[in-house]
């Protein structure tokens, strides 16, 4: 009992601050979301009615579009940073000596460190109008301007820090993986790719959802990487969530967009877990 | 040799004693410097550049710079989310966002007490409240209008229409609803018999423009607009004077006075001293000292608006309307209207327009 009450007193300064910073002004953002906006004002006024109408605007087929396009996008580069993330990380565990592995995985970490817009700006001047767009607009066959091309750096853009964060959450998944049973595998007549694909990689199956899961999170929430490579042509939950707040002051509709946004991300996740840890992980 | 008996607890009071000697003999220094430097809201280049030139001439405080990110609106929930102790005394910014303000009960009223030069400003550019107390420090007027870069553009541009001409895939640069609050719509209403109350014929032919495929890119801020001009990324787009004086490498053609169908649209830019600002006194100063003769004189040079002062020189030609001129090509637009309207027009580009593109 009385491990019980210290450890419940240990627990107050963490769910004190849990309530302060988070609870609280998630609360602020539910209450506001059923606000009536007045246009012309700046947010809600203290007095404004209750209204499901911020909630009822979002039925708009057109605004499905965005949650569609973003779990489209967010989907395609969470998947290529797995494919890209996967090798690197098999690489760097069961190939390279100690000393080459603690460099490798500090360069990933390091890259993880850069500032999202440098990693950007880079990108847009390697990629934009002022760097090889028009070479490489042209060697696919596409337009500088088009929505394929910009699409496509879009998705190098969140390739930029999803690839270090993929190969980082599987370095630990393939460490922990017996080498041995590949090897027994090819004993017993299994080509190294057979053994690799049936044994290697369904065994990491809780890794890779767990960088999927990760990767695919950071995607539903980008923001910057949107909004500057995307041209404004290619606008995500959190790009709608911003002008809201920060360009037309309708912190009512901005609020729930970001709840819907929020129990969306939270039933993906959830779903995703359930769906890969009932029906795929067998081991 | 010199001996010393210096013991730590007498270090330690001469120490302590030097402290209070030191921090006692700063306070009436500080005093005098003023309670706190000047907070001043303003664009990023040419506008910040110009006014601080011209803040350290004048030189009576030090000045803590804040950029506008993103529209011009943008600053308003800043100032809401902080009030009635927002970090700013002093905002430049323009006509539609000087009524938000006055609105929300924001803008000090100002009189020629606080800012003589204003003798020297038309009254009719000056924002008022329901009461007619004047609101704000106006420093230039300018124009929102079509401008395209002969050099670049693969056709030449005379008619609205032409924005449609399968020539220009790729290369229109369309400024998002909250740049300019969304002139741009109007003025393509305005070309098709519409206006500001009656926006779907711009709004049919905006979407008939998404679908052509000419749209290159969706401006959000100034400085899209100056790299996407100067790198030829596109080389059309609606724009105001003072962002374009920033291009400096590309030919512009500006298309002010060439047909009906492309209307400028005239707007007042100017400061707001905030109700909520401890340094008024020094806020009012500053706006007072950039719209003297000389000030403005700099201020047409280097941002290329036509200062309101009535005493300063300048040469925008494109932006001189005659009387007949103005009735021809320029709109001077519902600015109330517009800020009502901004929130419902900026959802119709979400859900009509941002998905063809």
């Amino acid at each position: 009992m009385k491990n019980y009450r210290g450890a419940v007193l240990l627990m107050v300064p963490g769910i004190g601050i849990v309530l302060a910073f988070l609870v609280l002004p998630l609360a602020n953002v539910v209450e506001e979301s059923f606000r009536l906006f007045e246009p012309g004002r700046i947010g809600a006024a203290k007095d404004a009615p209750y209204t499901l109408f911020n909630y009822a605007e979002l039925l708009n087929t057109n605004y499905l579009y965005y949650f569609v396009e973003t779990a489209r996008i967010g989907l395609i580069a969470s998947i290529t940073g797995l494919i890209l993330g996967f090798p690197i990380a098999y690489f760097i565990t069961r190939r390279l000596r100690a000393i080459w592995r603690k460099i490798a995985i500090g360069f990933l970490v390091g890259i993880m460190f850069i500032s999202t817009l440098i990693r950007v700006y880079a990108l847009q001047l390697t990629f934009g109008p002022t760097g090889i767009a028009k070479i490489l607009s042209g060697l696919l066959g596409v337009s500088m301007n088009g929505r394929f091309y910009t699409e496509l750096i879009v998705i190098f853009g969140l390739l930029h820090y999803l690839v270090p964060i993929a190969a980082i959450t599987l370095l630990g998944t393939i460490q922990n993986i017996n080498p041995r049973l590949s090897e027994a595998a090819q004993a017993l007549g299994a080509s190294r790719w057979m053994a690799h694909l049936s044994i290697t990689v369904p065994l990491c199956i809780p890794g890779l959802l767990s960088a999927f899961l990760i990767s695919f999170t950071l995607c539903l929430s980008a923001f910057v990487v949107p909004m500057i490579l995307g041209k404004g042509k290619i606008l995500f939950v959190s790009n709608l969530i911003y002008a809201r707040f920060s360009e037309i002051s309708n912190y009512p509709s901005g609020s729930a967009i970001s709840i819907i946004m929020l129990v969306l991300s939270l039933a993906i996740i959830y779903g995703v877990t359930y769906v890969v840890s009932k029906r795929l992980v067998k081991y | 040799m010199m001996k010393t008996n210096l013991t730590r607890r007498e270090l330690l009071k001469a120490a302590a004693a030097s402290g209070v000697a030191t921090a006692t003999m700063s306070f009436p220094f500080v005093n005098a410097l003023g309670s706190s430097p000047l907070s001043v809201v303003d664009w990023g280049p040419p506008w910040i550049d110009n006014t601080k030139k011209i803040a350290a001439n004048w030189g009576k405080s030090d000045i803590n710079w804040t950029l506008h990110s993103g529209g011009a609106a943008s600053i308003l929930p800043k100032i809401k989310a902080a009030w009635p102790n927002p970090p700013y005394d002093l905002v430049d910014n323009w006509s539609p966002v000087f009524l938000s303000m006055i609105r929300e009960g924001w803008a000090e009223t100002v009189t020629l007490d606080d800012c003589p030069n204003l003798a020297d400003v038309p009254e009719s550019l000056i924002s008022k409240d329901a009461d007619g107390n004047w609101k704000n420090i106006p420093r230039g007027t300018s124009g929102v209008f079509f401008t395209y870069a002969p050099d670049n553009c693969p056709i030449e541009i005379n008619h609205i229409d032409d924005l449609l001409s399968p020539e220009l895939n790729g290369q229109i640069l369309w400024p998002n609803p909250t740049l300019n609050t969304n002139l741009q719509v109007v003025a393509l209403a305005k070309a098709r018999g519409g206006d500001e109350f009656n926006m779907d014929p711009g709004w049919e032919f905006l979407v008939e423009l998404a679908k052509s495929g000419n749209i290159g890119r969706v401006s959000a801020n100034t400085s899209d607009v100056i790299t996407s001009l100067e790198t030829g990324e596109t080389c059309v787009t609606f724009v105001d004077q003072g962002t374009l004086s920033g291009v400096k490498g590309t030919k512009l053609k500006h298309l002010t006075k060439t047909d009906e169908s492309l209307k400028t649209m005239l707007f007042v830019s100017g400061w707001v001293v905030l109700s909520s600002s401890t340094n008024k006194e020094l806020a009012f100063d500053l706006a007072n000292y950039t719209i003297n003769k000389e000030n403005s004189e700099l201020y047409y040079q280097e941002v290329g608006e036509v200062p309101v002062n009535g005493t300063a020189e300048h040469g925008i030609e494109h932006l001189r309307f005659s009387g007949e001129e103005a009735e021809k090509y320029s709109v001077i637009p519902d600015w109330d209207h517009l800020g009502k309207e901004l929130d419902g027009w900026n959802k119709r580009f979400e859900t009509d327009v941002v998905p063809l593109l």
